[in-house]
């Protein structure tokens, strides 16, 4: 009657997702929350942006389910789509050079769901406020996970390019953080 | 930097599912849906229709959940429809057993369905025998509040997917409002967002119960003794033909339901389901089955938050 919670779990991972619209739809009730707090918390708490952006990344992930991609593993899949959605979002406000204080303004502090902790919320502002390119370094390094020398990669920066952004945007990220607003 | 730079503690905690607007989800699923169905060759006006038109949505879910079922009650329905046209069906006038099942079986609006269960997982290759102890709240009223108390299975990504049945899982107590990401209480006293449910918390389980009784494949076997007590067996048989394995879950032999013969509350029902995997076999043994009133002290049943109110978290 309660189908099945083994079983559902070991069907699901042993098919790649596909065109099939019910694992589709599986997949995306799975995936959303991920990907939407994934932008979330990268882009200042702005539910507009997080929206723009987990909207572009399924649809570019439906584009590729219809050119015949058959991921495996569909959840890492995803995060791969959207770290270069973020990135684009980030070199786009880079060219911009969006001032600290337009940057700050992107958190919508009353549309933020995390309410327990009013230093995760000062966190997620202040990494709004960072720069775009020492932003783009502390997420890819202190949230992604990636090295230096892989965020250097992605970046097409020397590895000693990546640490003097890091360093950099770790003062930022203390500054703003100190200085931030709720 | 070391791990305990607070920016790199700072930063490392952002990192949490969120719950989008329900309004977002729902435009945003629908036009993937349609993009892809699109491309199956099926028309968007078809999706469309489908989608704006209530019946035929809950259709869709059933047929996602169960399709040989539901495929085999499309066309049983419609020979039923046509056989009605001739013929009186005998419990139009005496309601009989299999009628007063499904009036068991079916939720009363306003109550809050409580359900404990001991699902009993055996396998053949590889061989073992696993007990996981399952329980939910949930209450009939919109937005289906509810609240689980279940063996979480391992992370998919680091089984085998042919060994779960032999674990246990790991116990844990999830909530949240049907069809929305839920939640999950962590020690010490925290609430997280986490992964769908991987078993289907609803407000009426049983629909598929009634359906195959109303489909005319449910058969009263008489009284027999389970587990000390007499209790009324039910076979449900399996449709004529499922469709491929990769289509969703489909029934290849007979389910057992087993029933109090006073109340008609499920006791345990006994199944095979999955063809995928035919050497497994299921027991759902219930410990408790009860519609129980809309009281504030059972509506906090159903609510994890009220079952933490101290807790952190979203």
């Amino acid at each position: 009657v309660f189908a099945l919670p083994l079983m559902d779990v070991a069907v699901r991972e042993v098919e790649a997702l596909g065109l099939d619209p019910a694992r589709f739809r599986a997949f995306y009730e799975d995936a959303l929350p991920r990907i939407y707090g994934y932008f979330l918390h990268r882009c200042g708490g702005s539910v507009p942006v997080a929206e723009d952006l987990s909207q572009e990344t399924f649809l570019a992930s439906v584009d590729e389910l219809k050119k015949g991609r058959r991921p495996e593993t569909p959840i890492p899949w995803i995060y791969g789509i959207a770290r270069h959605k973020l990135l684009d979002h980030y070199r786009k406000q880079a060219r911009a050079e969006q001032p600290l204080a337009d940057a700050a303004l992107a958190f919508e502090a009353s549309a933020f769901p995390v309410q327990d902790d009013g230093g995760r919320e000062r966190a997620v502002a202040a990494l709004a406020a960072v720069p775009a390119s020492q932003r783009t370094a502390l997420v890819l390094c202190y949230l992604d996970g990636f090295t230096a020398a892989e965020v250097g990669g992605e970046l097409g920066k020397s590895t000693a390019a990546v640490h003097s952004l890091l360093e950099r945007g770790r003062e930022s990220f203390k500054r703003a953080y100190l200085e931030v607003e709720l | 930097v070391s791990s305990v730079d607070p920016v790199v503690r700072l930063l490392a905690d952002l990192d949490h599912p969120a719950s989008p607007r329900v309004e977002f989800q729902n435009e945003l699923l629908a036009r993937l849906l349609a993009e892809l169905e699109e491309t199956m060759g099926r028309t968007p006006e078809a999706q469309a229709s489908a989608r704006s038109n209530g019946w035929r949505a809950r259709v869709l879910r059933a047929v996602r959940r169960r399709p040989g079922r539901t495929m085999l009650a499309f066309a049983a329905v419609a020979v039923a429809a046509a056989a009605a046209l001739f013929v009186s069906s005998p419990w139009k006038t005496a309601p009989g057993f299999l009628e007063e099942v499904q009036a068991a079986l079916t939720p009363p609006p306003g109550r809050i369905l409580h359900v404990k269960w001991d699902h009993i997982f055996t396998s053949k290759d590889p061989a073992c025998t696993s007990t996981g102890r399952h329980e939910f709240w949930i209450d009939t009223t919109p937005p289906h509040r509810y609240r689980a108390i279940l063996p979480l299975p391992p992370d998919p990504a680091n089984a085998d997917p042919r060994r779960l049945p032999c674990v246990r899982g790991t116990p844990a107590e999830v909530g949240g409002d049907l069809g929305k990401p839920n939640l999950r209480f962590v020690l010490p006293n925290r609430l997280v967002f986490d992964r769908p449910l991987y078993f289907p918390v609803e407000q009426d389980p049983w629909a598929f119960a009634r359906e195959m009784i109303s489909e005319g494949r449910a058969h009263r076997e008489g009284t027999t003794q389970l587990d000390g007590r007499t209790v009324e067996r039910v076979r449900f048989d399996p449709p004529d033909s499922c469709p491929a394995p990769a289509a969703g879950h489909c029934p290849t032999e007979p389910e057992y339901g087993y029933f109090d013969p006073e109340t008609l509350y499920p006791v345990a029902w006994d199944y095979a389901r999955d063809p995928m995997f035919p050497l497994w076999r299921n027991r759902e043994r219930y410990l408790a089955y009860e519609y129980l009133p809309r009281t504030e002290a059972n509506l906090a049943l159903t609510d994890i938050r009220a079952q933490h109110p101290e807790a952190s978290g979203p």
